[in-house]
């Protein structure tokens, strides 16, 4: 009995002194992360004032080269400053920072050994917007990982250069592929730029990559590549693609893409999600040419396709809300239910607080 | 923008949030009021909504800070009595410059 008493002690004492040492070191390690937090602030308050100058325009002098930590206090808030200004300012901070060689030593990291190295070098440049660093940053696209492939795709969205479009796309999909939405954001960031080279891929891209191209021509208001639209709409072998298509389309909003649209929504042989895609693209461009096909729908009674069809009604206008009145009035009418639904929303939409009519 | 503007001879007062701002305005009666459409507490739409209600404050130039994604709310700022807006980031040169515009404006209404 003694013995076991006497070992239990010793477990609990050993136990507490465990437990007084893990406090002491979480203790340690938060003092410590304190103490470097307030050296590191002290740091960037010391440079901020000559950033601020520069950053602000009153000055085009570049502040004397801080040593040791200083020097990474400066690159820290110049970066922290860069992404507040532009203009001018933004001139003088780049000036800066190529002038302490940060931009060649960022590019030149892109080349060493260490992921986290590579992705961090990756993320400066895209920060710095250096166009000159583009194409380490397209060699980047095929790193063996991930988060780098990552970084060098928002990067290159970030400088904006129209040229890295094919090398983005290239890497939507496959076994060493970048996040799709990545690559999309980097796209978008871009901007119109990078619509002749989206057109210019289509032909040879994936199915993937295809319906990366409409999701970025149609977000981009691509009116150029309309019947690329129209055409993938009707004849791409992928039901991505073509709903994607159908979606660009309605956000481009013209009604150049109605008959197309119009034909994809009656193609009752067709998949539903390209249906329920064409109908909501025809209920976002709104034109009066599209609602007896949308009339159509709803009396299929077809769950997602009459659901969104009844919406498109009743944003039509007249013409539109007719038709709900009328499919509204046959009850036996499987698109009854959707005409009633359309109906009360929009009533309710206009006159918040009336009574709905739900048992018309 | 304290910073530009201290630098260039304005006396600025900062607010951390939406219900500061509405309340130094009030005591201070600038000459002008700056504020970002995001701000904790009311947004800087609200603000503006709140000074043109204010007898005192009804006059006071009024710019908006507003990010590009918030390029939308660019319209209710100016339904609610804004008289110019900025998006981020801008150059400070910019700010300046629209400060003093809008400045010359509400003089010359006044």
């Amino acid at each position: 009995v003694n013995i076991t008493s006497s070992a239990l002690a010793g477990a609990a004492i050993g136990l507490i002194a465990l437990l007084a040492a893990l406090i002491a070191i979480a203790a340690g390690r938060k003092a410590s992360r304190a103490i470097l937090g307030n050296r590191r602030d002290a740091a960037d308050a010391s440079v901020r004032p000559a950033l601020f100058d520069l950053a602000t325009e009153e000055t085009d002098d570049l502040p004397e080269e801080p040593a040791g930590s200083l020097r990474r206090a400066e690159r820290r808030v110049a970066l922290h400053l860069l992404e507040r200004v532009r203009g001018g300012g933004r001139e003088r901070l780049l000036e800066l920072l190529a002038a302490r060689g940060d931009i060649a030593a960022a590019r030149r990291r892109t080349r060493r050994p260490g992921a986290i190295g590579r992705a961090v070098a990756a993320a400066f440049l895209g920060h710095v917007g250096s166009v000159d660093a583009a194409d380490d940053l397209i060699a980047l696209l095929s790193d063996p990982h991930a988060d780098v492939r990552n970084a060098a795709a928002r990067a290159l969205g970030q400088i904006g250069d129209p040229g890295a479009v094919p090398a983005l796309l290239a890497v939507v999909d496959g076994p060493a592929a970048a996040s799709a939405n990545v690559v999309a954001s980097s796209i978008l960031r871009i901007g119109r730029g990078a619509i002749e080279p989206l057109r210019e891929a289509f032909p040879t891209a994936t199915p993937a990559t295809r319906t990366i191209i409409f999701e970025a021509l149609g977000l981009l208001g691509a009116v150029a590549a309309i019947d690329d639209f129209a055409s993938a709409l009707e004849h791409d072998a992928d039901v991505h693609v073509r709903v994607a298509a159908a979606e660009g389309l309605g956000r481009i909003g013209l009604p150049r893409g109605v008959p197309s649209l119009t034909l994809a929504l009656e193609d009752r042989d067709g998949p539903a999600a390209v249906r329920s895609a064409a109908a909501a693209a025809l209920a976002r461009i709104g034109a009066p040419e599209s609602v007896p096909a949308l009339a159509r729908a709803v009396a299929t009674g077809e769950h997602d396709v009459a659901r969104v069809a009844a919406g498109g009604l009743a944003t039509a206008g007249a013409p539109g809300l007719l038709q709900l009145g009328n499919l509204r009035a046959a009850p036996a009418g499987l698109g009854a239910p959707y005409a009633i639904e359309a109906l009360a929303l929009h009533h309710l939409a206009r006159e918040p607080g009336t009574e709905l009519e739900l048992a018309a | 923008v304290r910073f530009k503007l201290e630098r260039t001879g304005f006396t600025v007062v900062a607010t951390a949030d939406g219900r500061a701002a509405l309340a130094a305005a009030k005591e201070h009666a600038p000459d002008l009021v700056v504020l970002d459409v995001m701000m904790p507490g009311l947004t800087g739409i609200e603000v503006c909504r709140e000074l043109r209600l204010d007898e005192a404050t009804r006059a006071t130039p009024v710019i908006l800070l507003t990010a590009r994604a918030q390029e939308a709310d660019v319209e209710r700022g100016f339904a609610a009595g804004a008289d110019d807006y900025i998006v981020k980031p801008f150059s400070p040169r910019e700010l300046l410059s629209r400060v003093h515009a809008v400045m010359a404006r509400g003089r010359l209404a006044s």
